[in-house]
């Protein structure tokens, strides 16, 4: 799991690839991996996407494979436990934040008249 | 034969002017040389005598003289019809003849003609970019102005990060040997990039300072200070006096407008930031933390502060302590046949102090510069300190490797690479605070220097290497080290 991305612990947890809850037993998550594997073997759609609090992300036969194998060790099982409490429709609001316009990198194109100077460079004669 | 009389005059003035002067050793060079004010002198007695014969009747003289003139005031045709016209190669040569303009260094002048036009270019040509380039490696030690054409170069390519980081340097290179017209033309496209993307505090930052400035630039500065609502921004009467002696009056004057239907002393809007409400309502305090974590993750990271950090590090302080989160973790680690509990607590600490320490990261924000008693924030910021030092370490260790095996790149690319990890430093200390300025120092001011006495003694890359002994005492001088501060005031030559 590469350290430096943080949302990866929670939208690629075994738990929420398998579809399963953290309470699954041994035998369920065999189950499901297998019936999944199936699913994406024969193209079925619903077996395509999978969601975490994080979002729809896409699910194919290597990550199902990773997972059951993550989830037969005892130590790896605990530790993405503890990341797959929340339910998978536990998605936070993107708030509508007011501010969030004006962080956008104006370029001279893209942003609102009121925020910059539109087409600056081109004006003055810095380029075309 | 008035307008020849003050044509005599006003050139005379130009001409002696600068004899006249005294003038330092470093001074001269943002002047003409002297052979160039001889020829152009005769040049202009010449177009005199020319225009004089052209005036009664002598025809031919008329395209001479137009000629002349052209060879009298290059930079203003180059300007105002090679450069519009995005032709690169004749805008270099051209541009590159006035003396007036660049001084001593008119081959930099030419090649910032050069990359001008093809920034004008409705397709900047690649072939032309590459031709300058090769000009410019040909011209031996580095110069502003060359540095300069390379900024700009690089904002015909379309990569304006680099061109802002090159450009921001021009005032860096030989400062006191570098003609007026290359600060205040490279403090004009900052300023109008600034503009562009309605950075205005940085615009009236760059707008700021002793340099030459354009009229544009102190302009667009006048404006950034209103629209920022900074201390001591002009009245709108200054303002519209300033536009009025600007050129691109056209383009201006809604700006202008906009500027001054701001209130000087407009209060600071609070700007509404999304907050997560923290309830009694969950369960329990760690799928509390679990939902602060994944709602922090979910948020733009340019919005995070370091308020929305401190919290979540506090909720997680309050999980990780909470005796019911230690039972449920030994109670699973029993049903699942794990080893260990403890270990998975432990691995959840540092996962989550981790995690903190890399959203501060994306979030650009200084956790170092916070205190209290948080252990999730104390361990995320000996992780971010940790693995920035890491950085810093590599990437001038990568530097210092070629210094001592004396594997040369081009002037210009020794002094991309510089600030490219110069910019590198700054960006860690931002995050990691003072403590890591004087943790790092050390060894940036170990690297940095090894390189600038190999430039200076042994390739005469004297502006560029000054540039970074100017570097290093600042630095040393902010951090306290007593040692660089002296070695690098000996090593700074101040006339340069």
């Amino acid at each position: 799991m590469d350290a430096r991305d943080p949302s990866r612990r929670i939208a690629h947890n075994p738990f929420y690839i398998l579809g399963l809850s953290p309470e699954c037993s041994r035998i369920e998550i065999e189950r499901e991996g297998q019936k999944l594997l199936g699913m994406l073997q024969v193209g079925l759609s619903a077996a395509k996407t999978y969601t975490s609090p994080l979002g729809r992300h896409e699910r194919t036969s290597d990550r199902v494979r990773e997972a059951m194998a993550e989830l037969r060790d005892p130590e790896k099982r605990l530790n993405h436990e503890l990341w797959a409490r929340l339910s998978p429709a536990h998605m936070p609001n993107r708030l509508a934040d007011p501010t969030a316009a004006a962080s956008a990198d104006n370029r001279g194109g893209d942003c609102d008249t009121e925020a910059g100077f539109r087409g600056a460079g081109a004006r003055v004669g810095w380029r075309r | 034969m008035a307008v020849v009389r003050v044509f005599f005059m006003v050139l005379s003035w130009l001409v002696f002017k600068p004899l006249w002067r005294r003038t330092d050793s470093a001074s001269k060079s943002r002047e003409p040389s002297e052979g160039f004010i001889a020829v152009w002198t005769l040049l202009a007695f010449a177009t005199g005598l020319f225009i004089v014969m052209a005036s009664i009747g002598v025809w031919i003289m008329v395209p001479v003289s137009a000629l002349c003139l052209v060879l009298l005031f290059p930079w203003v045709v180059t300007r105002a019809v090679l450069i519009p016209l995005g032709l690169s190669r004749t805008a270099r040569i051209v541009g590159g003849l006035s003396g007036w303009t660049w001084g001593r260094d008119r081959a930099g002048g030419g090649l910032v003609a050069g990359a001008w036009a093809i920034l004008r270019q409705r397709q900047p040509r690649r072939d032309r970019m590459a031709e300058l380039e090769t000009v410019r490696d040909r011209q031996g030690s580095l110069s502003a102005a060359q540095v300069f054409a390379t900024g700009l170069l690089a904002a015909a390519r379309g990569d304006l990060e680099s061109a802002r980081m090159i450009i921001n340097s021009v005032d860096e290179v030989g400062a006191k040997r570098t003609s007026h017209a290359v600060h205040a033309l490279a403090r004009e496209w900052l300023v109008v990039d600034a503009a562009e993307r309605g950075a205005w505090a940085d615009v009236a930052r760059l707008a700021d300072g002793e340099r030459a400035r354009t009229r544009l630039t102190r302009l667009l500065g006048a404006i950034a200070a209103r629209l920022a609502g900074l201390p001591g921004a002009r009245s709108g009467l200054v303002l519209w006096c300033a536009w009025l002696v600007t050129n691109h009056r056209r383009h201006t004057f809604s700006l202008v407008r906009r500027a001054t239907a701001v209130s000087v002393t407009r209060d600071q809007e609070s700007v509404p930031i999304g907050r997560r409400l923290e309830t009694s309502l969950k369960p329990d305090c760690y799928t509390d933390a679990l939902s602060a974590h994944v709602f922090t993750l979910a948020r733009d990271a340019s919005l995070l502060d370091l308020d929305d950090i401190a919290r979540l590090a506090g909720v997680w302080d309050r999980a990780l302590s909470d005796p019911s989160t230690h039972a449920r973790v030994m109670r699973r680690a029993a049903v699942l046949g794990a080893r260990s509990g403890d270990d998975a607590l432990r691995a959840l600490a540092d996962a989550v102090s981790r995690d903190v320490a890399n959203m501060a990261r994306a979030a650009g924000v200084p956790i170092a510069e916070c205190k209290g008693n948080s252990r999730v924030l104390a361990d995320a910021q000996h992780w971010l300190r940790n693995d920035l030092l890491s950085e810093i370490e590599m990437a001038f260790d990568a530097m210092q490797a070629r210094a001592i095996h004396k594997r040369a790149l081009s002037p210009i690319d020794e002094w991309r690479e510089y600030l490219s990890l110069r910019a590198l430093y700054v960006r860690a200390y931002g995050l990691g605070g003072m403590g890591f300025r004087q943790l790092a120092f050390p060894h940036v001011h170990h690297t940095v220097c090894k390189l600038s006495v190999w430039l200076w003694n042994e390739r005469q890359e004297y502006l560029m290497s000054n540039a970074m002994f100017r570097w290093l005492l600042d630095e040393a001088m902010i951090v306290g080290d007593a040692e660089a501060i002296d070695l690098q005031g000996r090593n700074w030559d101040s006339t340069i």
